[in-house]
């Protein structure tokens, strides 16, 4: 008991940063939800009069749903942990630690969860729905995207960069919009994701309870690939004329094209506005930045072997990324044009989408090309403007009402975003101090 | 020929030069010569010798005195009483190196200077070779004078074990006469 | 002859953190310089300054008559260099690695390679994640090697090395100084190693370079002596240039630098008694230096 109630306060507050993210989240919450019980109905919504500006009732209504993701991510570190532990030889001392383990994590899962519910619970109080069936729904759709939702931290931060982080909760936010949809909408069926919860849960628990014989099959098998294939295994990475790509780390480009492929079909099921089918895939488009952001810190090696001078490395890694991000791109834009034709978008969010996906990939590319000193003030200031801006316009050009003169001029200025992201990356590669763009530490030292 | 001590294998010497090798023990790799490498340094007196006759060197890198000046006196030692006879020719400083895991560059510097003493010569397209000229030894003030530091050493030692005088000239004489008798034997198979 | 490297008042701050003061230095070509400090005092900086990977706070330094932080390609491909933490692509195999790193030099000595890879026994079809700690930094030293570099800049390069792997590291280090056109620039806590290698060596405390210098000169200059009087010694006893001194009734041991033979005879008449001296090895000098 004593050990799985620690690892849940290791799971909120092992480092400062989820400390402090955990501790914010939990007052907006409570805060938000004190304003929304305690202040006058808020009705500017809906049309009806109300004693805030309509301003006034998205700050207020906002407050709570944005603790709830502070909160999330103050427990983000729970799979790194969670693996980490597992992994190690500490799992055979401590008794029945794998079962404390798991309990730890579902058990902070469900306080989430239950928090979760409640403010969704306050937050639709003056709807015609009893909160109980608003709490039911809200906790099992929240459960579900909680649990993928660590998916996807897990495997963004294996990528050891703030703006893999940062990058990941962008697309923890689009995640986040489908049990909005689900809740509002008390009609539609809740097995799916109760059936999805039960499968993801199920293997990790089958995983943990069997993970010795799991292993021991996998290094037996893996000792008979290895004697004839593991050459053959590791021929297949080796592509002579990519070396430098291999350096960088842009040698797979598929990768990352083809794996924007599973939540955007996941979210068939869950999105039909094309407001927000355009900012989901916005968001897509801005996960070639993080990737680039690495550019910096994986360079150096490649500096020291050839003889190009700084700028010249620039230009060759700006091209390399490129060749790896237009699959992704194309890919995106592909699936864009499929699902807008098969969702019967208007034509403005169809036509403007496009260039507005192309132009989230070239500003967030030339931003993480720029993190030449890791993210200081400027550069994260930079990246959340350019971020509101990209969203906005994306949430904006797919409204019915969206004057296209509007959306053209929010595009030129993501456009000139690009051009001066690319100029300001240029000129810091040409000096740049390979000392200030060390791999980050600071996931490495959460778990 | 000599024999490895581990396995017994024989080698044959490519030339007749002075190895500067300390014990060595062979190691088979996967590759197909075997290669020797001297994996510890052990202290070998001047009367032990292989069947070979080699003399060794016996080079501390860890102790106070620079290696340079550890190559210096000895190389000065063994010329001066004829174990290095004139001609011979002295390990290239690569091999010397190599051999002893040392820094080249305090190996010629000690070539350097012996060779500005007059000790050693360098003739073309040969290594560093004894130079016939030290058939002409220097005064025996001088050569008296490279021992001191040695001499104090031994006048330490005896003291702290509190021997007297004659018994350290006594074990000193028997040992002399050991050594002639060794020299003897060397010159004589020859 | 120019020397390979050059460095005139190199200083560097990282922030408020003052890492190296006022470093001068040469390396020649063919000298093996040993960096000796302890932890903290500035010795992966200085390897960094001098690979141009950061320019220097004030100060300069050059490598092959450029600025080490603009050095033109030509010159930094005659550098090989091996950072403390290894640079290896984990899901390649060892030969690929090597293989990726070869594609970028014409010069590549891939006999050599070979050689040393059997020699050192690192198994080359076994994928790099899947190598030891030791082969991995057998692997890094091999790609810092093949392309013969004119310089050679190894950042605790045998800290994971058993005394096997590390005696034929320095074998082959010894072969590429014995060239006599090359030069090798390494930091090590190993100070036994540098005893063998390094005919130079810089000892670095605090940022500064307390001393550098030829290692000969070095273990000339500095000696213990133990002086056994008869009679008790002055309170205040002390002897020229000394770095340390321990002093009991009627005897005292100290460490002086800047030894030169006549002080023997000096100290000697002066006190009237018996002076011994004892040469250190550099172990010995270091932890002196250090006091």
């Amino acid at each position: 008991m004593k050990a799985i109630g620690r690892l849940m306060l290791t799971y909120l507050t092992g480092t400062p940063a989820s400390r402090w993210v955990s501790l914010t989240g939990l007052l907006l919450i409570a805060a938000g939800s004190a304003c929304l019980l305690y202040l006058p109905p808020l009705r500017a919504g809906i049309g009806q009069s109300s004693s805030f500006s309509l301003g006034q009732e998205v700050m207020l209504l906002l407050l709570p749903i944005v603790g709830v993701l502070l909160f999330f991510f103050g427990t983000a570190l729970i799979p790194r942990i969670v693996t980490h532990l597992a992994a190690s030889h500490i799992i055979g001392v401590l008794p029945r630690g794998r079962l404390k383990i798991l309990a730890s994590a579902f058990t902070t899962l469900s306080v989430v969860t239950v928090i979760s519910g409640l403010a969704t619970v306050v937050h639709f109080l003056n709807f015609p729905v009893s909160p109980w069936t608003i709490f039911i729904r809200a906790t099992s759709i929240m459960f579900f995207t909680y649990t993928v939702l660590y998916i996807i931290v897990f495997w963004i931060g294996k990528t050891r960069n703030t703006i893999g982080v940062l990058g990941g909760a962008m697309l923890a936010i689009a995640t986040l919009s489908l049990p909005v949809q689900f809740i509002a909408a008390p009609t539609t069926p809740l097995h799916w994701p109760v059936l999805g919860t039960l499968l993801i849960w199920g293997t990790v628990i089958a995983g943990s309870a069997f993970a010795s014989h799991f292993k021991i099959a996998c290094l037996a098998l893996g000792r008979r690939a290895t004697l004839g294939n593991s050459r053959t295994q590791a021929a297949k990475l080796y592509k002579p004329g990519r070396e430098v790509d291999l350096l960088i780390g842009v040698d797979r480009p598929w990768v990352l094209a083809l794996g924007q492929v599973v939540p955007i079909v996941i979210a068939i099921f869950f999105i039909s506005r094309p407001s927000l089918w355009l900012f989901y895939f916005a968001l897509f488009s801005s996960i070639s930045g993080a990737i680039t952001s690495l550019a910096a810190a994986r360079s150096r090696p490649l500096w020291l072997r050839t003889d190009w001078s700084r700028s010249e490395l620039f230009t060759r890694v700006e091209a390399a990324f490129w060749r790896n991000n237009c699959y992704a791109i194309g890919v995106l834009l592909l699936l864009f044009v499929a699902i807008g034709i098969r969702s019967e978008f208007d034509i403005v969010p169809l036509a403007m989408g496009l260039p507005l996906l192309a132009l989230g990939t070239g500003a967030s590319t030339y931003l993480g090309l720029m993190m030449t000193r890791g993210v200081g003030a400027l550069e994260a200031f930079l990246a959340i403007t350019t971020m509101t801006l990209l969203m906005g316009t994306a949430a904006y050009a797919a409204e019915g009402t969206a004057d296209i003169g509007v959306v053209i001029v929010l595009e030129s200025i993501l456009a000139i975003f690009a051009v001066g992201y690319r100029h300001l990356a240029k000129r810091r590669w040409s000096s740049i101090d390979w000392t200030m763009c060390r791999p980050d530490r600071t996931l490495r030292s959460a778990s | 020929m000599a024999a490895c001590r581990a396995c017994r294998t024989r080698r044959a010497t490519p030339r007749r030069s002075i190895h500067s090798s300390t014990t060595t023990y062979h190691r088979k790799t996967p590759s197909i010569a075997h290669s020797y490498w001297p994996l510890y340094h052990v202290h070998y007196f001047t009367n032990s010798l292989d069947s070979q006759n080699t003399v060794m060197f016996i080079l501390s890198p860890h102790s106070g005195v620079p290696i340079y000046r550890q190559l210096l006196e000895q190389i000065r030692r063994m010329v001066a009483s004829g174990q290095l006879p004139p001609g011979t020719e002295l390990p290239s400083i690569r091999d010397l190196g190599v051999k002893h895991a040392i820094n080249p560059m305090t190996i010629s510097k000690a070539y350097a200077m012996l060779e500005a003493e007059g000790v050693l010569e360098r003739r073309r397209g040969k290594p560093m070779t004894v130079a016939n000229r030290t058939r002409v030894r220097s005064l025996p003030a001088k050569r008296l004078q490279q021992l001191e530091p040695h001499l104090d050493q031994l006048l330490l030692a005896a003291r702290q074990l509190e021997l007297s005088e004659s018994e350290v000239v006594r074990a000193l004489r028997q040992r002399w006469e050991k050594s002639n008798d060794t020299i003897h034997r060397r010159t004589a198979a020859r | 002859m120019t020397p390979y490297i050059a460095a005139q008042r190199l200083a560097k701050t990282f922030g408020r953190k003052r890492v190296l003061d006022d470093v001068s230095f040469r390396v020649e070509p063919g000298d093996v310089v040993g960096i000796l400090g302890k932890n903290g005092a500035g010795k992966t900086t200085l390897l960094e300054l001098i690979l141009g990977f950061t320019p220097p706070s004030s100060g300069s330094v050059q490598i092959f008559s450029h600025e080490s932080f603009r050095m033109p390609g030509s010159a930094r491909r005659r550098i090989g260099s091996v950072p403390q933490q290894d640079e290896l692509l984990n899901p390649l195999s060892a030969l690929d690695q090597l293989r990726v790193i070869a594609s970028f030099y014409e010069n590549w000595d891939s006999e050599l390679i070979d050689n040393l890879s059997r020699q050192w026994e690192i198994d080359l079809s076994e994928r790099v994640k899947n190598l030891s700690v030791g082969q991995r930094q057998k692997l890094s030293i091999l790609l810092a090697l093949g392309h013969r570099p004119d310089v050679l800049i190894l950042d605790e390069p045998v800290a994971s090395l058993d005394p096997i792997a590390r005696r034929q590291f320095m074998e082959q280090i010894v072969s590429i100084a014995a060239d006599g056109a090359r030069s090798v620039i390494f930091s090590s806590h190993i100070v036994s190693d540098v005893e063998r290698l390094a005919n130079k060596i810089w000892i670095l405390k605090d940022g500064r370079l307390s001393w550098q210098g030829e290692l000969d000169v070095l273990k000339e200059s500095i000696v213990r002596v133990h002086v056994r009087s008869a009679a008790p010694l002055a309170p205040d006893f002390t002897l020229p240039n000394a770095l340390s001194i321990n002093r009991e009734e009627c005897h005292a041991t100290a460490v002086l630098f800047d030894w030169k033979p006549h002080i023997l005879k000096d100290v000697e008449s002066q006190l009237g008694a018996p002076v011994e001296i004892e040469s250190l090895g550099l172990e010995d000098i270091f932890l002196e230096l250090h006091r």
